[in-house]
């Protein structure tokens, strides 16, 4: 017996139709979407690897933020370095006039009193805080400043050793600063020096100036001994600028890592995911074409019946 | 003679009538389920005429010694089994569905990345109170997206046990239908009578718990069947008259579901009971990597709270309340409460020794993210494979049904030529009626 049972053909037709009606539309959303996987079930392992992919997109995100941060901490450093420069420069310029040794007292306890004017500068600068508030050359450290001044007007350092380091991603890390002594403490003729320390004891020295010769010689004695130690002072915040300065070109070029490897990310969840319109295109084409054949087959074939015949 | 003309043509008229009685019962019934195709048998009937001379026939006409139900045994038991294998695979791939979704529709993943990215940007300002107060909600999240996941899941557990009890309770009706059904078969010993719509019902219950469960069938002289459960070797679920109850007992937890068969228990092969155990099994299995992978990430987190200061510089306490993916709950209230700093550190410290170790104990390869991960990719492969299979044991369901279909089921055209067959039969002996009439006709005009 090989024939067919009518049931039989309508139920079998009836599938038949179902099935092509459900990959039309399953790939209608893949092309709709953009999306090959509408369920994990899918494809499971290119569903794993999707969320992986996904997952570090998000992240990179996030790393991409830390590193904005980063680089505006460095900029503000910079900044704050500049202008720490330009006043040691100023001073440095006063340190050279009172060096001359023609000066009367009265005019040298005027430089001095600039000389103090420009410390209590130098010393708010050192102070200076970042976007968050934080002490910007206190390290790692907790406090809204750098330094402390007691009683007796002397400075103390109160932040950390070494400046904060912050992860920019992919294994790689930036240091987020300079602290106060790496600009400020530096070694000049030998010794030890602080350049807030030295800026005020050449305030102090000149506004203490008094008509005797004795004062006369301690302050141009003292004014020319600052020259040295103000050129080493200057150089030691250079020195830190160009480290500044190399951190940000550092944050630039894992940026561009990082988007180079975003960007190959993101090719891998195309390949991964993404659907293929063209083929997914030319697939739906063909099953349209056998859907609707199907149909006006079923038309045909099923109003062949030998009752019709009968009369 | 002329009547025996006239009872010969009167048996091809009954011959006829009853051939196109079946044909249109066949027609009527093209489409009902579980019908199967009659037809008839007729033979000839003739015999030695005792009265006459030796040698002279006896002509009798035609009689309609049975009506066939068109149908292989065989055929209908490799249908049943076919078609338990593969209800047992669609019922499987419906559940293991419903598990994979609980867990992946729930946003787990997806949360644990938003956790991980908030402490990323955390590390760039660890004293904000903003960002502590997004990583503090992250975790919320990420609490809450395992719960939901837990009780998704749950909720699949349930649906499948409340599936495979109403699955126990429709076997136990049908088999005691069946038992009916086999008391009324045996008690018709008539053999003129037809039990074609008895033995029509018979297979439709049969054909019905293989939907069910897989069972084996022997079918007795007189019709009745007995049903098996749990393999050839198995507890009797109908024997004559009598069907035994089946029974489902959980097990505490939920995720565990055995059959016992008049008190003894059985294994469930096919049918959609088999593929709600197996599924109930895999969720037993995923729920408790559920609860691995939100122990592991509260561990993390507690140990990195635990071992560090918080942004006051106090002793860091667990983020994290609960055991599993159900209890998950954020203890802290504050954003100030998160540890980023080492231990000891001082109020608003900027160290960030904790977060660190936080971040990569979470981006480990044997971490909770991949661990998640992982469990998404077990879920899905499961449903992708249950589906694979359901694929093959659909066709090869599909073929066994046709073929028992072009055996048993109706075809119209058919059936219309047989109409039309079996009405010139009758139209025939109509006639030959109307000869023996003429024939007597003229004999009596003789005399």
């Amino acid at each position: 017996m090989t024939s067919v049972s009518t049931a039989a053909f309508y139920s079998s037709a009836i599938y038949n139709m179902n099935q092509l009606q459900q990959q039309t539309q399953d790939l209608q959303t893949q092309i709709s979407t953009g999306n090959k996987l509408t369920h994990s079930y899918d494809d499971p392992l290119a569903a794993a690897q999707m969320r992986s992919l996904q997952a570090a997109d998000s992240l990179t995100t996030a790393d991409t933020s830390v590193s904005n941060a980063a680089k505006t901490s460095l900029n503000l450093t910079d900044t704050a370095l500049t202008q720490l420069s330009n006043i040691v420069t100023e001073v440095k310029t006063l340190a050279t006039q009172a060096a001359n040794s023609t000066l009367t007292d009265t005019q040298r306890a005027a430089i001095g009193t600039q000389v103090s004017q420009y410390y209590s500068q130098l010393v708010s600068l050192a102070n200076s805080q970042d976007a968050n508030g934080k002490a910007l050359f206190g390290g790692n450290g907790s406090g809204s400043a750098a330094y402390t001044t007691d009683a007796t007007g002397k400075l103390t350092y109160v932040g950390t050793a070494s400046a904060a380091s912050v992860s920019l991603g992919a294994g790689l890390s930036v240091t987020t600063g300079v602290t106060g002594p790496d600009v400020l403490d530096y070694s000049s003729g030998g010794s030890q020096q602080n350049l807030l320390d030295v800026v005020k004891t050449l305030g102090d020295t000149l506004s203490a100036s008094t008509s005797s010769t004795a004062s006369n010689t301690a302050a141009t004695t003292a004014a020319n001994t600052a020259l040295t130690t103000l050129a080493d002072g200057l150089n030691a915040i250079t020195t830190q600028q160009t480290v500044v300065g190399a951190r940000l070109s550092w944050i630039a070029t894992t940026s561009s890592v990082q988007t180079a490897i975003t960007q190959q990310r993101a090719t891998s969840e195309s390949d991964v995911g993404g659907t293929d319109i063209t083929t997914a295109v030319s697939k739906l084409q063909q099953t349209m074409t056998v859907l609707e054949a199907a149909q006006a087959s079923f038309t045909k074939v099923s109003s062949l019946s030998l009752f019709s015949l009968l009369q | 003679m002329s009547s025996d003309l006239i009872n010969i043509a009167l048996s091809g008229i009954k011959a006829a009538q009853a051939g196109l009685d079946v044909t249109s019962q066949n027609i009527s019934n093209a489409s009902t389920t579980g019908y199967v195709r009659r037809t008839i048998d007729q033979t000839d009937l003739t015999g030695i005429d005792t009265n006459g001379a030796y040698g002279d026939l006896s002509l009798s006409g035609v009689v309609v010694t049975s009506i066939n139900r068109n149908v292989d045994a065989f055929q209908q038991a490799e249908v049943r089994r076919t078609n338990a294998d593969a209800a047992r695979a669609d019922a499987l791939v419906t559940g293991l569905t419903n598990v994979n979704d609980a867990i992946d529709q729930s946003g787990v993943y997806s949360s644990i990345t938003s956790f991980q990215s908030a402490l990323t940007t955390l590390a760039s300002n660890p004293t904000s109170s903003s960002q502590r107060a997004n990583v503090l909600e992250a975790a919320k999240t990420m609490a809450q997206s395992f719960n939901l996941a837990s009780t998704s899941l749950a909720s699949a557990i349930s649906g499948q046990q409340f599936d495979a009890n109403s699955d126990v309770s429709q076997i136990n009706t049908l088999a005691q239908g069946l038992a009916q059904l086999n008391q009324k078969i045996s008690a018709d010993t008539d053999p003129a009578t037809d039990n074609a719509t008895l033995f029509d019902q018979r297979d439709q219950i049969l054909q019905k718990l293989s939907n069910y469960t897989d069972i084996s069938t022997t079918i007795a002289k007189n019709g009745t069947v007995s049903v098996t459960m749990g393999g050839s070797n198995g507890t009797a679920l109908v024997a004559g008259g009598t069907a035994n109850t089946l029974s489902a007992t959980t097990a505490s937890d939920g995720t565990n579901i055995s059959f016992a068969l008049n008190g003894a228990t059985i294994t469930v092969a096919g049918g959609s009971l088999a593929a709600e155990q197996q599924t109930l099994s895999a969720a037993a299995t995923d729920k408790t990597a559920l609860d691995a992978v939100a122990s592991q990430m509260m561990t993390a987190v507690n140990t990195a709270q635990t071992g560090g200061a918080d942004v006051n510089g106090t002793a860091g306490t667990a983020l994290f309340t609960g055991t599993g993916a159900g209890d998950m709950a954020v203890a802290l209230t504050s954003g100030d409460q998160i540890v980023t700093a080492a231990s000891g550190s001082a109020a608003s410290s900027q160290d960030t020794t904790q977060l660190s170790s936080l971040r990569s104990a979470l981006s480990a390869s044997n971490g909770p993210a991949a661990a998640m991960n992982q469990l998404l990719f077990t879920t899905s492969a499961a449903v992708s494979g249950a589906t694979t299979t359901q694929t093959a044991l659909d066709a090869i369901a599909t073929n066994a049904a046709s073929q028992l279909s072009s055996a048993a089921g109706v075809n119209l055209n058919t059936e219309a030529a047989n109409l039309v067959q079996y009405q010139q039969a009758f139209q025939a002996s109509g006639k030959v009626i109307q000869a023996a009439q003429t024939i007597f006709e003229q004999l009596l005009n003789i005399s």
